[in-house]
């Protein structure tokens, strides 16, 4: 009994880090650059290469580069604002949603964003087996053909090792890792500008049939989804963070000047990569093989091989903590042990990459709707003030069982903002079918119509008696 | 098992409510808040946002 008593206290002090317990302020681990840090290194993944090689098809170089660092910092400062109730709190965005949402619906839109988000990850993985072939080939230890899967599995397996460890060790990690991937980062740009002229890269426009435009909006759009899949796991970091500031900040710094860095590296390597070569690559490792000197591809390919690891420990984390903030009873090693099969299926399936423009803005079609519920509700239904006894679900505290632990108003403002998106634009076949609305780009349109929507829903006497049940419940 | 499952939800619980009372206390301080200054420096980032973005489209 006393070794079970020993082992249920120890579970419950780790509960705090893992998101099941509000943080309290004398307990938080972060300042500023720590979070800076953390959050850049979830972002710098050879992902950003594919990115930056997909808007390289679209849109001329300076587009690009406007669309890549404003179209994110925009689209992060709107919807990541709300992070500022998880540094107060010292709770996830999961912990708040509970009353958009219900606390059965939560439990279904976490695992929604985990189908749709967690494809994320073999892409991740994709991209760290093709690293590590190229890094063999040039080693001269060619590889089997069928190494690529298995290396997959790897990095997965590898990041998931490090996530179990927590937040501490993945701070020590991202400490050294990230300074370096920047350093290879600027090498690497270098390297883009130096293999080809100047003009090549600035004059740089694609040849493609859509006028300018439309393929601008399409770009801004594939932009704006792109660092809205962040949304999901947003808050794991900042709510370990000492102040709003920071908080804020840093996600949106993080994420969106160093993630938006290595997506611009990306287009520039893979313009440079069609000048030399006439074809242009989402493969960072083939690019950097063709235009770097052999030892100068190596320690870049190794370094961002890495950050693929380290991002798959973040990840990971921060998306077991979103699931247990939803499955509050729910082990942390059980929940990775589940988002690891998953990862692994996708990465041997294979099929996330050859989709990747597609799979952006259907995935967007969830988060935008989200992040607009959570920044309605915040900052306009319930004014920043929570009942965290409902929201935390304990027991005689139901503000927030609404319809069977359902809120059928938030769950059904997510399908119209989701349904306002694809009625706007077709994902899959890439169809615009109301130019009138394409201008503010679906997953704005959908942010913002979703917003409205849910406001205006709350200022209807019912329905306002319906989502704010919890006002006498509220005491900080 | 089950046993053993309700056990931790009720400690669950039990932290909780503790540390929703700390956080109730008068003298509790909670982070430093997102002031009047942070809110002007957030609206002039997504004005200079925006006003970028409509300028690349004329590029």
């Amino acid at each position: 009994m006393r070794r079970k008593r020993g082992s249920l206290e120890e579970g419950i002090a780790q509960e705090a880090l893992f998101g099941s317990l509000p943080i309290l302020a004398n307990e938080r681990l972060y300042g500023f650059l720590d979070g800076l840090l953390l959050l850049s290194g979830y972002c710098i993944a050879t992902w950003s290469y594919t990115q930056g090689a997909y808007l390289a098809s679209l849109v001329g170089f300076r587009q690009l580069l406007i669309g890549a660092f404003f179209g994110a910092l925009l689209m992060l400062c709107l919807y990541q604002l709300p992070v500022i109730l998880s540094v107060r709190y010292g709770i996830d965005i999961w912990i708040w949603l509970r009353a958009v949402f219900g606390g059965r619906g939560i439990q279904v839109m976490t695992a929604v964003i985990i189908v749709v988000n967690y494809p994320w990850y073999a892409v991740c993985a994709d991209l760290f087996a093709s690293s590590m072939e190229r890094l063999a080939s040039l080693l001269g230890l060619p590889l089997p053909g069928g190494a690529h899967g298995p290396l997959g599995l790897v990095c997965i397996l590898l990041g998931t090792l490090l996530a179990l460890r927590g937040p501490r060790a993945m701070t020590a990690v991202t400490r050294a890792l990230v300074p370096l991937l920047l350093a290879v980062g600027v090498l690497v740009l270098i390297v883009g500008f130096r293999a080809v002229p100047f003009s090549a890269i600035w004059d740089y426009r694609p040849a493609r049939e859509e006028e300018n435009a439309l393929a601008y909006l399409i770009s801004i759009e594939a932009n704006f989804a792109f660092v809205i899949t962040l949304v999901g796991g947003m808050a794991g970091i900042p709510r370990l963070m000492r102040s709003e500031r920071a908080g804020f900040w840093a996600g949106v710094l993080g994420q969106g000047l160093s993630g938006s860095f290595f997506v611009v590296i990306g287009a520039v390597i893979a313009i440079a990569t069609q000048t030399v070569t006439g074809r242009m690559t989402e493969d960072p490792t083939l690019m950097l093989a063709v235009l770097a000197a052999p030892a100068m591809a190596l320690c870049s390919l190794l370094l961002v091989a890495f950050a693929n690891i380290g991002t798959q420990a973040v990840g990971a984390y921060l998306y077991g903590v979103m699931l247990k903030s939803a499955f509050r009873t729910a082990r942390y090693r059980r929940i990775l042990f589940l988002l690891t099969v998953y990862a692994c299926g996708l990465t041997l399936w294979g099929g996330v990459v050859e989709y990747f423009g597609s799979f952006l803005t259907l995935s967007a079609c969830i988060y935008a709707p989200l992040a607009a519920l959570l920044f309605s509700d915040f900052f306009f239904v319930r004014r920043q003030r929570l009942s965290l006894r409902s929201a935390f679900g304990l027991p005689g505290y139901g503000a927030y069982r609404y319809s069977g632990g359902f809120n059928l108003v938030g769950l059904c403002c997510v399908a119209a903002g989701a349904a306002l998106s694809l009625a706007v634009y077709d994902p899959v076949s890439g169809t615009v079918h109301c130019p009138a609305l394409f201008f503010l780009t679906p997953t704005g349109l959908s942010f913002l119509g979703t917003a409205a929507l849910y406001r205006l829903l709350s200022l209807i006497p019912p329905i306002r008696r319906y989502l704010l049940r919890d006002r006498d419940e509220i005491t900080v | 098992m089950e046993q053993l499952r309700e056990g931790f939800e009720e400690e669950l619980n039990r932290e909780t409510a503790r540390r929703i009372e700390e956080m109730e206390k008068p003298d509790y301080t909670f982070p430093r808040r997102f002031g009047r200054k942070d809110y002007l420096l957030w609206g002039a980032a997504v004005a200079a946002c925006l006003l970028c973005l409509i300028l690349g489209a004329r590029l």
